[in-house]
């Protein structure tokens, strides 16, 4: 459902390139749950964004779901987003003036859902997340954790085909941490959702069916993958 | 992205720098002709005093009190100079116009001067500061003695001593009147006492003798119809009480000062305008000098707090923003100032009042910089105010620290002020031309006529003058001037089409300066400066040419017969209709000067003016310029209304010149400080952009986000200023004296400005904000 070909990212500081991709490649089959692991500035980030289309590759390609997204217009990738995209970000990226449940229902409504039913959902799925009694707060009335709870209802109140999860955990404690995780990974057992999640937690790693290492902005297969959950 | 960082900042530097330079100019500009106007009203009323009072005999609508209608008794004049109070006190009569000649005109052998008369009491030269060059002053009861002035004299005596000369009228009989004293030239202003159009000064006793009996058996009122009095200065109130004593307060009396004032109007006005506009630009600028400094620190919110974090005083922050801030500002208000001062030139021409500097400026300049400063101290203050907590933190500002609180509103309103004044400045324009087009129908205002001068109507015995191309070709080098077309009457018949003579005069043209064209085109089109040049055999045809020789078909292209040589019909023009030439516009055949050898038939020009340089004064070079050409024949005549209405053409050039681009400005200025209010809310907002297109908003609706509340802001704002800009015209053209009546075309203005400033306000910003790309904006961990 996913093709990469060749990604590469180069950023032009001044006079000097970084290149956070050099031809990356990766093919994802849908409901496929993939660990993405790497020492800090390997390109992880950089090639989410490529990924959930947030970033236009320097080289090339990036096939989703059969589209060229970089050959189609601004105002189908966004809808692209909208309908199938769900993100999860490290920091966790909530508009600091909107309530929880406007905040969830905020990618909905670049659906193209009517206001309705935007709202009924936003609440289940901050119900699902466990977060019915945070309805109506506000981002900066709410604990980290469940700040990155309502990013997650957020993420899930589209039902993607796809979520990216960019160091979900990095800033939580252990124990929240292992909370978020559970309910991110049980979407991919609800069947439809294919994931990325990149971690620095082996525990989290070792629940992923497969497992990528990036090293300076290439993608390698991690061989040891199975063996080490079988154990 | 260095690179892009510091534009940014210097961005808003360069815009506070700009904003203020316009400021400065513009207050420099406008104090400067408001010293000029005052400065010109002194020096006509400084030799005579400030203490004379204007005792008409009429009220202030020109209609006379009965006890009046032949003017101010003897008795009441000895009654008022006796009065206390009253240092003294002169009048005059009517003013009279007659021929004045030497010699015999039985024999026909005389020479003759079309000039005033007017009889003046005893002070009447004292008080109005008037000197002599020969002779001496006329006595009350003198009988037939004269002071006359400079150019009867070099009229009628050439180089002779007219002392003791007499110089005849002729009423029902021969008057003679002797001349005992010659004025010396009077310096003669554009807003003239009575005096300036006198040529003979007699004592006011002898009028009645000048004047042919009524036939009518009305009594010529031979009083004095105008007193002056010089009152004690330094008790002019009983002076002033003696005169409505005496006079009683039905007649119109009034200081010098105010009566000559009042001839000043429009040149007040004009200045007036421009102040209000020069003002305006000050709000503006100054609302956004403060609103781009208080976007800075909104900005830098994070900044300040890390600063103030570790250790950095309240007070250095606040210097710092307050420094920055008020360093550009100055640097502008010094180079809008220097600049004003260059542009001096140009505006004397434009308004033809001199433009001076006194202390005013500097008080005007001190007053910029002290808006400057408060317009600085504002975000200074403010700075300090944000709690440094909450700025590290990024949590939102509460509405009491956050620094752009109220700019929205103050932006608002310096939009309000920027629209109104390009809807009023443009209507007002608007409504000015069209009161000088009623009058002059179909006559471009700044086109005028020359036209060689006929004894007749100037009322002279002098030769007609008849102008030649070489006159235009003279003409065409005045400042004013920005090209001639010139035509020579050829002959009335003789052209011939398929054989047969056609209907029409036959004129030669020739371009002086930029090619023009009086009139329109119908058809085809008009030689070129070549065709001109090169004896290109071509013509251009009157309408009524046209249409009675080529009924049916398209006369360009058609070839006539213009003895024995053939030319082309290339155009059907629509001449306008001077008074001053036989032919009518549209029975003319023109062709080029250079085809023909040189006639030369009676000669005219067509003059375009340069409507940025005042019409009024051109009017008078070209007079002089032309007199000068034709020394003792009739002085060239001069028709159009720039010659009829110059201050008037001089106002609504000044105005749609000068004052549409300072209003285009305060618009201008305006609009850049919304912008940068809206620039920095997307700037503040990148990262939530960032998110908003991560969840699949597209580059379209962030950019219609941050537009449409610019949209509504300037709409708002537009709706307002519109209402304001009507009401202002409304009280302005009642300076003007004309009628305000509705132009579809001022509401297209109107959504010219809404839209222009909505667009760089908003515009700007919103593509800025829907071009980053969400990658980066999401990364932004800070604002
Ligand atoms: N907008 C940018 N401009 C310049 N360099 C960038 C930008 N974004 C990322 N980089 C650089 O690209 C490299 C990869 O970054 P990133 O993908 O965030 O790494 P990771 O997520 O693995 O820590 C880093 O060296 C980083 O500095
Ligand atoms: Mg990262």
């Amino acid at each position: 459902m996913i093709q990469l070909q060749d990604v590469s990212r180069t950023f032009f500081r001044g006079s000097t390139e970084i290149h956070a991709l050099r031809g990356a490649s990766l093919h994802v089959r849908a409901r496929e749950v993939i660990a993405i692991q790497g020492p800090s500035g390997s390109g992880k980030t950089t090639l989410l964004c490529m990924v959930g289309t947030l970033d236009r590759p320097t080289s090339g390609t990036i096939i989703i779901d059969g589209i060229n997204v970089w050959n189609v217009s601004d105002q189908k990738r966004s809808y692209l987003r909208a309908r199938t995209i769900g993100f999860v970000f490290q920091s966790y990226n909530l508009i600091p003036e909107l309530p929880a449940w406007k905040n969830v229902a905020l990618p909905l409504r670049y659906g193209g859902i009517a206001l309705g039913a935007r709202k009924r959902r936003a609440i289940d799925a901050l119900a699902a997340v466990g977060l019915e009694d945070r309805v109506h707060h506000l981002p900066s009335q709410l604990s980290g954790g469940e700040e990155q709870r309502v990013a997650i209802a957020r993420s899930m109140v589209i039902h993607p085909h796809l979520l990216l999860a960019d160091e979900p955990t990095g800033n939580l404690d252990s124990q929240t941490g292992s909370q978020i995780i559970e309910q991110i990974l049980t979407l991919s057992e609800s069947g439809r959702t294919t994931i990325l999640v990149v971690t620095h937690d082996p525990k989290v790693a070792n629940r992923c069916a497969r497992r990528l290492q990036m090293l300076d902005g290439q993608l390698h297969e991690y061989p040891t993958a199975l063996g080490s959950s079988e154990r | 992205m260095w690179q892009k960082a510091l534009i940014n900042r210097l961005s808003r530097r360069i815009m506070m720098l700009v904003g203020f330079a316009c400021v400065a100019f513009g207050l420099t500009l406008a104090i400067a002709a408001r010293n000029g106007v005052e400065h010109a009203l002194d020096t006509l009323i400084e030799p005579i005093g400030r203490n004379l009072y204007r005792i008409p005999s009429w009220r202030e609508d020109g209609s006379r009190p009965d006890e009046y209608r032949e003017g101010f008794g003897a008795e009441l004049f000895q009654q008022l100079e006796r009065s206390p109070g009253i240092d003294s006190l002169c009048g005059q009569t009517i003013i009279g116009g007659t021929a004045f000649f030497v010699g015999s005109r039985s024999s026909g052998n005389y020479s003759d001067y079309q000039g005033y008369f007017v009889g003046v009491s005893a002070h009447y030269f004292a008080l109005h500061d008037l000197s002599l060059a020969l002779g001496r002053y006329p006595k009350v009861g003198e009988g037939a003695v004269a002071v006359v002035k400079q150019e009867l004299v070099e009229s009628l005596f050439d180089k002779e001593d007219p002392i003791g000369r007499t110089i005849c009228i002729a009423t029902d009989r021969i008057v003679e009147i002797t001349i005992v004293g010659v004025l010396a030239p009077i310096s003669e202003g554009l807003y003239a006492m009575s005096y300036t159009d006198c040529d003979v000064f007699v004592p006011a006793d002898f009028v009645p003798e000048m004047v042919p009996p009524n036939p009518y058996g009305m009594s010529l009122s031979t009083g004095l119809k105008v007193m002056w009095a010089r009152v004690d200065p330094t008790d002019p109130g009983t002076g002033l009480r003696s005169i409505l004593d005496v006079v009683g307060d039905d007649v119109d009396v009034d200081d010098i000062r105010a009566w000559l004032g009042f001839a000043f109007t429009q040149k007040r006005h004009i200045v007036l305008l421009y102040t209000v506009s020069a003002l305006a630009l000050l709000f503006v600028a100054t609302i956004n000098a403060g609103a781009m400094g208080l976007t800075a620190i909104a900005q830098a919110t994070h900044g300040i707090g890390i600063r103030r974090a570790i250790g950095a005083r309240r007070f250095n922050s606040a210097v710092r923003v307050f420094l920055d801030a008020t360093s550009w500002a100055a640097a502008g208000t010094v180079i809008g100032g220097v600049v004003a001062v260059g542009f001096v030139p140009r505006l004397e021409r434009l308004l033809n009042f001199p433009i001076l500097f006194n202390g005013w400026n500097l008080l005007g300049f001190i007053a910029l910089l002290l808006f400057a400063a408060i317009a600085a101290a504002v975000p200074a203050v403010r700075a300090v105010r944000i709690p440094p907590l909450r700025a590290i933190r990024l949590t939102p500002l509460r509405h009491e620290t956050h620094p752009l609180r109220g700019v929205g509103w103050l932006l608002t309103l310096s939009c309000i002020v920027g629209i109104s004044a390009v809807v009023s400045v443009i209507a007002l324009s608007d409504i000015l031309i069209a009161r000088i087009d009623e009058l002059f129908a179909g006559v471009d205002r700044n086109t005028l006529v020359v036209a060689g001068g006929n004894a007749i109507r100037a009322g002279v015995s002098l030769p007609d003058s008849e102008l030649e191309f070489a006159d235009l070709e003279a003409l065409s080098e005045i400042d004013g001037i920005q090209g001639i077309l010139g035509e020579s009457l050829v002959r009335m018949h003789g052209v011939l089409y398929n054989d047969e003579a056609m209907l029409g005069s036959l004129y030669r043209v020739h371009q002086f300066g930029d090619a023009h064209w009086p009139g329109s085109l119908l058809a085809g089109k008009l030689p070129t400066d070549q065709e001109l040049a090169s004896g290109t055999r071509v013509a251009v045809i009157g309408q009524t040419v046209a249409e009675r020789h080529f009924p049916d078909t398209n006369p360009v292209g058609e070839v006539v017969d213009i003895s024995g040589s053939l030319f082309t019909i290339i155009g059907v023009f629509n001449f306008p209709k001077s008074n001053l030439e036989r032919t009518a516009g549209a029975w003319k055949i023109m062709i080029p000067a250079s085809t023909v050898d040189d006639l030369n038939g009676m000669t005219l020009g067509w003059i375009r003016l340069n409507p940025t340089v005042n019409v009024e004064e051109t009017v008078l070079r070209i007079r002089d310029t032309l007199v000068a050409r034709h020394p003792n024949e009739a002085p060239p005549q001069v028709e159009g209304p720039a010659e009829e209405m110059g201050l008037q053409i001089a106002a609504v050039n000044g105005i749609t010149y000068g004052l549409r681009r300072m209003s285009l400005l305060t618009l201008l200025v305006s609009a850049f400080g919304l912008g940068s209010l809206f620039w920095s809310q997307a700037v503040r907002r990148r990262r939530q952009i960032g998110i908003h297109r991560t969840l699949g908003a597209s580059r379209r609706l962030v950019f219609w986000h941050v537009f449409r509340r610019s949209l509504a802001t300037t709409s708002i704002a537009g709706a307002v200023a519109f209402a304001f800009g009507l009401l202002g015209v409304s009280i302005m053209t009642k300076w003007f004296y004309a009628e305000m009546s509705f132009r579809l075309t001022w509401l297209v203005w109107g959504f010219g400005s809404i839209l222009a400033a909505a667009s760089l306000g908003g515009g700007i910003p919103a593509l800025w904000a829907a071009k980053r790309s969400p990658a980066e904006t999401i990364r932004h961990g800070r604002l």
